[in-house]
């Protein structure tokens, strides 16, 4: 009886090793999937930044003048 | 020790449940999807438990049941590793892309696996129930007139045995259902990336790997 309980405490314990790998693997699946929607996100702020605070005035950028760039 | 029992099979019933409750919310996934990732699960066993009935019946009547004790172990793990792999995933590969058009994003992986699993993990709690009330019934009575004679003395000692084992045992079968869901929203989140990368080659992975954790747990 107590090398099948032994047998049983091993693989209980290997599943739970696959299982807390499995749980790192569906974390990186989940950042690999949401990396495109954070730069998303990301862009997003910069405009809306841009659209409430910034509030450039168009008339003071002159498209011709090229001694900045 | 009845204490330890019921609470075995009232975790396996309900930890899953309300883990599916939380991560569903927290992850903004639909009920719907779960519901179909169990549906899947009961799918794959019509066609799972058949065959292995099958098969055993079969290979019984060939030269394997000639290996010794070690090979035949051996043999059945492998077998049934593969059996449920093939099963399993390839009833989700077929769900997943004719049920579902072909799922892509993240959260809908992760409902579908925690349907998956939380199903296998109910079904099992509802058959450790059946057991218990079978045990708790069988405790205290005569059986001779109840049990063959022939089978009486095994019956004894499956009774004897199920009451003698200590409280770790007698809640296994709850701690091997909690590690066992990661492992099946994995499963799915494979099946799915098929879907989003087009590599027929992660069906295949998905089998072997399910091999390998099933023919673990059979060893």
């Amino acid at each position: 009886m107590l090398i099948t309980y032994t047998n049983v405490y091993i693989t209980e314990v290997f599943i739970a090793i696959i299982s807390l790998s499995c749980i790192v693997l569906i974390n990186h699946l989940r950042y690999k999937n949401n990396e495109y929607v954070i730069i998303e996100n990301k862009t997003n702020i910069v405009l809306n930044n841009k659209d409430k605070n910034l509030e450039l005035d168009d008339s003071s950028l002159d498209i011709n003048d090229t001694k900045y760039y | 020790m009845v204490i330890f029992k019921t609470f075995n099979v009232v975790a396996m019933i309900l930890f899953p449940v309300i883990a599916s409750a939380i991560l569903i919310n927290r992850h903004k996934t639909s009920w719907r999807l779960w519901g179909i990732g169990g549906l899947v699960f009961i799918i794959s066993q019509l066609g799972h438990i058949p065959f292995n009935s099958v098969a055993g019946k079969i290979l019984n009547n060939t030269t394997l049941v000639q290996l010794d004790n070690h090979n035949q172990v051996l043999f059945n793990a492998i077998f049934l590793g593969l059996s449920a792999g093939i099963w399993e995933e390839t009833s989700r590969y077929f769900a997943y892309r004719f049920w579902l058009k072909e799922p892509k994003k993240w959260n809908e992986g992760l409902a579908l696996g925690l349907g998956h699993g939380s199903m296998e993990s109910i079904l099992l709690g509802l058959l450790a129930l059946y057991v218990l009330l079978q045990m708790v019934a069988f405790r205290d009575i005569d059986l001779t007139n109840i049990i063959p004679l022939s089978k009486l003395e095994s019956t004894y000692q499956a009774i004897n045995q199920y009451w003698d084992a200590n409280w770790s045992v007698s809640i296994l079968g709850f701690v091997e259902r909690m590690f066992t869901i990661p492992i099946q929203v994995f499963f799915s989140l494979v099946i799915v990336l098929i879907f989003k990368n087009s590599k027929m080659i992660l069906l295949f992975v998905a089998i072997i790997l399910h091999a390998i954790v099933d023919a673990t747990a059979v060893c």
